[in-house]
């Protein structure tokens, strides 16, 4: 009898854990294994393979828990536990002292809050990822593989970390793209590991902390706790002394062991694994999940024949060429071609985390597959690396990715109205008429990835890359998986996965995503054409065509050398710009095909501002370093980034109006009363009050108030929002947090958070006229996260309407009590400060019309279509002002444009103040001609949402680039698109790209 | 070549015409008395089959990427309706509410108008205001006073179906009376009206009464939150189902809630915009809801008797949001933070939230309850958002809640008897 034991089974989205324990509750063996996508099965393998050691007959006790270990326990008799409870049990056996539990596992984050009450440890709260956070070890996992190493060669190159970079973390697929950016600016390996693990340390803490206490001892287990860099990270972000953290010593197994003791708690079971085992093993392989399957993908054949054309280099000795590099996250592809835009040569290599060498070595490569033969006379660089590269190669044109792609496209099949492109890490939608880019879109950030998702999902299961399409063709009913952003697939796939779908189905229904993702959250409503285009990477994949085709219902074809179209396309550019115009008779830049090491990197923090940057340093034998990753654009001396200063800044004259100040405006403002002080009141720079401050700064000082306006938004600020606001808001709402935080700092007599309920407009006779319900509720908001009251808070959080007069007439002069004020001197408050708002708006209007009458060929206005508080403020608009006139374009801010000249009727309906005036703006866009509109929203904008549909149909035709931010904080995806932007508008580029002589088409 | 201009200004359409066959969206059983009510006023309707992957994708296909969950799958039914074999737009109307704002909702109307326009629909859409206290005034004041009543019985139906399900010992016994129920409330509706409604309804509490349950005792949730997400199975993921399947029993705030709370803001935007009539002509309808909510209550008085499964007035809700959300907010926080403490008064061990991703006021709701914990002895409260996909850590954490909703009773019940 001594040899009884009991068994816990814990099965996860990624590993397996099973335990034997024997009667005293000590560990006789334990399995930790990965499952590949078949997680019963590797139970049962397990099993097996335990039971030769400890036969099965002496199991007395089973416990389970994970979402797959129901089956076990409910065929052999056992209990199925959540693995919460599991864990706690545990947690009372080895660290009953523990009060927070971090655990992350492969796809699931858990944090466990702790009690001791009594003699035994409970759970008092917990908090598990949402859907944005979703798999997190996972994704360590991914990027290890991506940076092509093990995960234990990672965890260790964390530590070797010195200075780690910032790494947005709220959504593992920014911080992909983050990772992305600064391996091409040339970042070290082992500092991008350990900024990734501290990125999700801080993820871990805002987006499953919430703003929950991490009260001392704290534990760290499940599989990523194995991972020393997490351990670091960790202990950095929750400023814990080396060592503090809690690592039990069996850091993977305790829900396994917990779910065995609860087993061994409770009565003795028999345990019928000889006669179970088959049927178990059947109900493993059976397939679920059929319902709602896809239809099989079919590939229809091309009716027409796509032709580049190429030149042989037989017989040559030298031959005349352009050269086009792309360099992306994924791969780095090199084109050369002749004076005739015939293809010479090609080469397709992978990046590699290593941009400078990836083009090393593929000059070196591309100089002798041609024979020597090319004799350079331009090169152009496109693509995210396109700066760094152009820089090391001797560029002659730097282009961003969706010119040269639509060139391509344009030239391969001059009829083309519709390109599809998906690569490693970006994908493009672009839309031509006769040539020119009318309409392009870019994959917004959260569903980037797209090829290379592919790949890692393929590798999750086991399945070749190259034979994706073979197995996934063959698939009568592909399985149903989600398709909005990559990490929502993932978790679709493992849901799918442990419901026993079989490997085709979701290989197919890989394909099936990956296409309904991009037609839907990439091409959105926009036109799709007759003349189809599938370019880039995946368009090898032919299980993905299949998928366009079936969806679309329309003919998709892949043209030839689809993968490096992008360098093909550069390489066009690059000849328009040496043979026409003003390139004619310029001798190339380009240094040659043997570039040996010939710049170093090295890298420095730049303490300048808050903001911290790394920047990092290529220095190259000769000319000036490049540097590279200032958030400010201090170091930067690009060619691209010229200085325009005949260029207006009219958001920096905006700020001074707002402020009523000429400079110093960033920091905290203090606006003093002209007689006695009466006290103290603190604004919020957040909000509303970047068009409403002069209102009620006169108010306040009419009063005898001093007004004290919280510092600009910068990277403290915006990091103490993130991680003390609640999760699921937009970012300009979180900010409040930080804004509020701040001038609690200050010794105030009142905090001003009132309820803005509706907003003026003038001549509008519509019923309503709403803020924002998550401005409205301001206040509320704010009370639910600092508990204004129990902490003796002033607050000012009365309600105001300013669509109603009357009202707000009443409530003003309620205030104005309540501050002391009387009659007489209330109502020379209120007369003072609409004449101070009225002075701030006709300021704005008078320069915008001044700017309106400048316009023309040479001088484009581009109208920022957003909200005062999240268009002009400098921390949350990433730059995008600076960055227009940068490109020589002229930024404008929506409340420049004479709204009320726009007839608001067709707009009535929309019920918020904000849409009203988006909509007239764009009225204006419409009408005014070298006026155009970039639509500024953030991630989780509500109102945005719906507002967009209406501004796209009074736009019509005119493109539209429309930028969702978030606190990302790369900004090289931001700088193609604006860039892309600007080219479209003037449709001149392409239209002169196109059809070179010589070229057969069909 | 500029696009035909679709103006976004609201037209109502005064003189529907009646032989055209009403569709509504499947929100939750209470369309299928619509469809009773409108069939006792002479036209057809017909409630669209319950949401699936397809309704999601043809809703996503339009989208822009940001909407919330309902305006998804109400546009993804629409387009699946549209674009089945045979249908003819001529012959049909789409019936989607809507309100003056400040969330979301609002828009859904205007803008499936411009999506189903630029697709080249043409087609009718019933549509109205909640300042207008949902009085569709073409179908008149016959039809309005049939689909109160008849929401009134599926909200009380419901409350029976949550009461008795948990507790049932032939499974599926109470599932099947409800079906069972609702079908011939639907037809009683249509074929007699209110009269016959109420004698449907007699029939269906005592069959309801001769399920055999057995004794137990299980925490009481309640559940809060967005009223679509709340009330529709789909997008919530079958959140009640769930709940009970692990032990709960549910409390689920009822749909005409959210009437009686439109009815309160007309009450006084009319009396401050000084339009006596329309402010007695409410008041008079609040007062004649109130007497149908008590001749409908009449019915199940044996069974709705503990105070518990009461409904408070609204003006008990908003007293009870107070400290947390004032009034002068509009929208669904101060009925949800409401109804919320509500429920803790009542003795429930836990609270869920549900809101679609993205969900304004659901948002402020999640970003309040911290402190309506706190100030409620941390009691258990989970916020779920939905947004269509399937969740696989849903169960994991209502796992835990339960669990935890359990402990929390327990030692409410100790420190009830020490």
């Amino acid at each position: 009898m001594s040899d009884q034991f009991y068994l816990g089974i814990d099965v996860g989205s990624v590993t397996v854990k099973v335990v034997a324990l024997d009667r005293h509750g000590e560990l006789l063996r334990d399995y930790y294994c990965r499952s590949h996508g078949t997680p019963l099965s590797t139970v049962i393998t397990i099993l097996d393979d335990l039971f030769t050691c400890l036969p099965a007959e002496l199991v007395v006790g089973l416990g389970t828990s994970g979402s797959g270990g129901e089956l076990f326990a409910q065929l052999l008799g056992g209990i199925h536990m959540n693995e919460l409870i599991a864990q706690v049990r545990a947690i009372n056996r080895f660290h009953p002292e523990a009060r927070t539990v971090i655990e992350i596992g492969g796809q699931d984050s858990k944090l466990l809050i702790l009690e001791r009450r009594g003699e035994e440890t409970v759970l008092v709260d917990f908090s598990l990822n949402t859907q944005c956070a979703a798999g997190t070890g996972s994704f360590l996992d991914q990027q290890a593989a991506r940076l092509g190493m093990s995960i234990e060669e990672f965890s260790k190159l964390a530590l070797e970390s010195k200075n780690p970079p910032y790494i947005a973390g709220r959504c593992a697929v920014f911080a992909k793209s983050d990772i992305i950016h600064l391996q091409q600016v040339g970042v070290e390996t082992k500092e991008i590991v350990a900024g990734l693990c501290l990125a999700l340390a801080r993820n871990f803490r805002s987006d499953i902390g919430r703003g929950r206490e991490f009260n001392r001892p704290i534990v760290f287990q499940g599989g990523v706790s194995r991972n020393p860099g997490m351990v670091r990270a960790f202990e950095q972000v929750l400023e814990l002394e080396p060592g503090e953290l809690i690592i039990p010593k069996h850091q993977v197994l305790m829900a396994a062991i917990g779910t065995a003791l609860i087993a061994k708690d409770n009565h003795k079971i028999a345990f019928p694994w000889e006669e179970k085992r088959e049927e178990l093993a059947r109900l493993a392989r059976a397939r679920e999940g059929r319902e709602g399957a896809h239809r099989q993908l079919f590939l229809r054949p091309a009716r027409r024949a796509l032709v580049l054309p190429e030149r042989s280099l037989d017989g040559e000795t030298a031959v005349e060429a352009y050269l086009g590099i792309d360099v992306g996250s994924i791969s780095t592809n090199l084109v050369a071609i002749d004076r005739e835009g015939r293809m010479l040569g090609r080469v397709y290599l992978r990046t590699g985390g290593d941009p400078l060498l990836a083009v090393r070595r593929g000059l070196k490569i591309l100089d002798s597959e041609t024979g020597g033969k090319l004799v350079v006379i331009g090169a152009g660089t496109t693509g995210s690396g396109r700066e760094l590269i152009g820089r090391l190669v001797g560029a002659d044109l730097v282009k961003n990715e969706i010119t040269a792609q639509a060139t391509a496209a344009v030239v391969i099949d001059p009829e083309v109205d519709t390109v599809f492109e998906i690569g490693g890490q970006d994908s493009k939608f672009i839309r031509l008429k006769n040539g020119a880019i009318i309409d392009f879109a870019m994959n917004k950030a959260c569903a980037a990835g797209t090829g290379s998702f592919l790949e890692e999902q393929s590798g999750r299961l086991s399945i070749p890359i190259e034979r994706f399409s073979e197995i996934a063709l063959r698939c009568p009913a592909p399985a149903p998986l989600g398709e909005r952003c990559t990490v929502f697939m993932e978790s679709d796939l493992i849901h799918h996965q442990q419901r026993g779908s079989s490997k085709e189905e979701l290989v197919a229904g890989l394909a099936y995503s990956i296409a309904y993702n991009y037609l839907n959250r990439v091409v959105g409503n926009r036109k799709i054409g007759e003349r189809i285009l599938f370019q880039g990477g995946v368009a090898h994949n032919k299980a993905v065509l299949a998928a366009f085709q079936e969806l679309t219902g329309k003919e998709v074809l892949v043209p030839p050398h689809h993968d490096v179209t992008g360098a093909y396309g550069m390489a066009l550019l690059v000849r328009e710009q040496m043979e026409n115009g003003n390139g004619e008779g310029k001798r190339t830049a380009f240094r040659g095909f043997d570039l040996d090491r010939n710049y170093e990197v090295s890298h420095f923090t730049c303490r300048a501002c808050a903001n911290v940057c790394e920047i990092k340093q290529v220095k190259f034998r000769d000319g000036p370093p490049l540097f590279y990753g200032s958030r400010c654009g201090k170091f930067d001396e690009l060619q691209r980034r010229r200085a325009h200063p005949e260029i207006p800044d009219l958001f920096e004259e905006r700020e001074r109006l707002l402020w009523g100040k000429n400079e110093d405006y960033d920091g905290l403002l203090s606006y003093e009363p002209r007689g006695r002080k009466q006290g103290r009141i603190g604004v919020p720079r957040a909000l509303l009050f970047w068009e409403k401050l002069p209102f009620w700064r006169e108010f306040f000082l009419a009063l005898g108030y001093e007004v004290l306006v919280s510092p600009q938004t910068d990277r403290e600020l915006l990091k103490a929002s993130v991680q003390g606001a609640m999760a699921l808001a937009c970012l300009p709402s979180k900010v409040v947090h930080g804004h509020v935080k701040a001038l609690l700092e200050q010794k105030l007599d009142y905090l001003f958070l009132p309820a803005m309920i509706d907003a003026d407009f003038p001549g509008l006779t519509t019923q309503v006229n709403h803020n924002c319900p998550l401005i409205q509720g301001m206040p509320y908001v704010a009370n639910g996260q600092f508990d204004f009251a129990s902490r003796s808070i002033p607050v000012i959080e009365e309600p105001f309407h300013f669509y109603q007069p009357r009202k707000l007439r009443l409530e003003l002069a309620e205030l104005g009590r309540r501050l002391g004020g009387r009659g007489a001197r209330v109502e020379e408050a209120i007369a003072r400060a609409w004449a101070a708002q009225r002075a701030f708006e006709r300021g704005c209007r008078k320069r915008g019309q001044e700017m309106l009458d400048e316009l023309g060929p040479q001088r484009r206005g581009v109208v920022l279509l957003a909200r005062s508080y999240n268009g002009c403020d400098r921390g949350l608009n990433l730059d995008v002002p600076a960055k227009l006139r940068e490109m020589g374009a002229l930024p404008i801010p929506l409340d420049f444009l004479p709204l009320e000249e726009v007839d608001w009727r067709p707009f009535s309906a929309v019920h918020w103040n904000c849409g009203k005036r988006i909509l007239c703006a764009a009225e204006i866009v419409k009408r005014t001609p070298y006026l155009h509109a970039v639509y500024l929203s953030h991630f989780m904008c509500g109102p945005d949402s719906f507002i967009i549909h209406h501004v796209r149909h009074i736009l019509g035709d005119e493109p539209l680039l429309f930028l969702e931010l978030d606190e990302h904080s790369g900004d090289a995806g931001l700088l193609t698109r604006l860039e892309a932007y600007l080219d479209s508008l003037s449709h001149v580029a392409l239209a002169r790209a196109v059809a070179p002589a010589g070229v057969e088409v069909e | 070549m500029a696009l035909k201009r679709i103006e976004v200004a609201p037209t109502a359409k005064r003189g529907f015409d009646r032989k055209k066959t009403v569709f509504l969206p499947y929100m939750c059983d209470h369309a299928h008395v619509i469809v009773g009510a409108l069939a006792w006023c002479g036209i057809e309707g017909k409630v669209l089959p319950p949401h699936d992957e397809k309704t999601l994708a043809y809703g996503r296909r339009y989208a822009s990427g940001g909407e919330c969950l309902p305006f998804i799958l109400t546009t993804g039914e629409f387009l699946k309706l549209l674009e089945s074999p045979g249908f003819d737009p001529q012959k049909a109307a789409l019936f989607m509410p809507t309100s003056c704002g400040p969330c979301r909702f609002g828009q859904y109307y205007n803008v499936q108008k411009l999506i189903l326009s630029s697709l080249g629909y043409d087609i009718d859409i019933i549509s109205v205001e909640s300042y207008d206290s949902y009085t569709i005034q073409d179908l008149g004041r016959e039809f309005r006073k049939c689909t109160w009543y008849g929401l009134l019985a599926v909200d009380l139906l419901q409350k029976l179906l949550w009461k008795t399900r948990p507790y049932e010992l032939e499974p599926g016994a109470t599932d099947r009376i409800y079906q069972e129920s609702l079908r011939s409330l639907q037809e009683a509706l249509g074929t007699g009206g209110r009269k016959r409604l109420l004698l449907s309804l007699g029939e269906s509490v005592a069959r309801f009464g001769e399920i055999p349950v057995r004794e137990e005792e299980r925490p009481k949730i309640g559940v809060v939150g967005e009223i679509y997400i709340r009330a529709n199975d789909y997008g919530n993921s079958e959140i009640i189902r769930l709940v009970e399947g692990l032990g709960g029993e549910v409390r689920v705030a009822p749909v005409c809630e959210w009437l009686y709370y439109t009815n309160r803001k007309k009450i006084q935007d009319t009396r401050e915009r000084k339009e006596f009539l329309k402010l007695i002509n409410t008041w008079i309808e609040d007062l004649w809801q109130h007497h149908g909510e008590k001749e409908v209550g009449q019915r199940f008085a044996g069974f709705l008797a503990p105070p518990e499964l009461r409904e408070p007035p609204v003006s008990q809700l908003i007293r009870n949001s107070d400290p947390y959300v004032k009034e002068v907010y509009r929208g669904e926080p101060v009925l949800d933070i409401g109804k919320a403490v509500d429920y803790i008064a009542k003795g429930a061990a836990g609270i869920i939230n549900t809101l679609p991703f993205s969900c304004m006021p659901g948002t402020m709701v999640s970003a309040v309850s911290t402190l309506v914990r706190k100030d409620h002895g941390n009691i258990p409260w989970l916020n779920l958002t939905f947004d269509g996909q399937k969740q696989t850590n849903l169960k994991t954490r209502l796992e835990a809640f339960i669990f935890q909703a359990r402990r929390f009773a327990a030692s409410a019940a100790r420190g009830r008897s020490p």
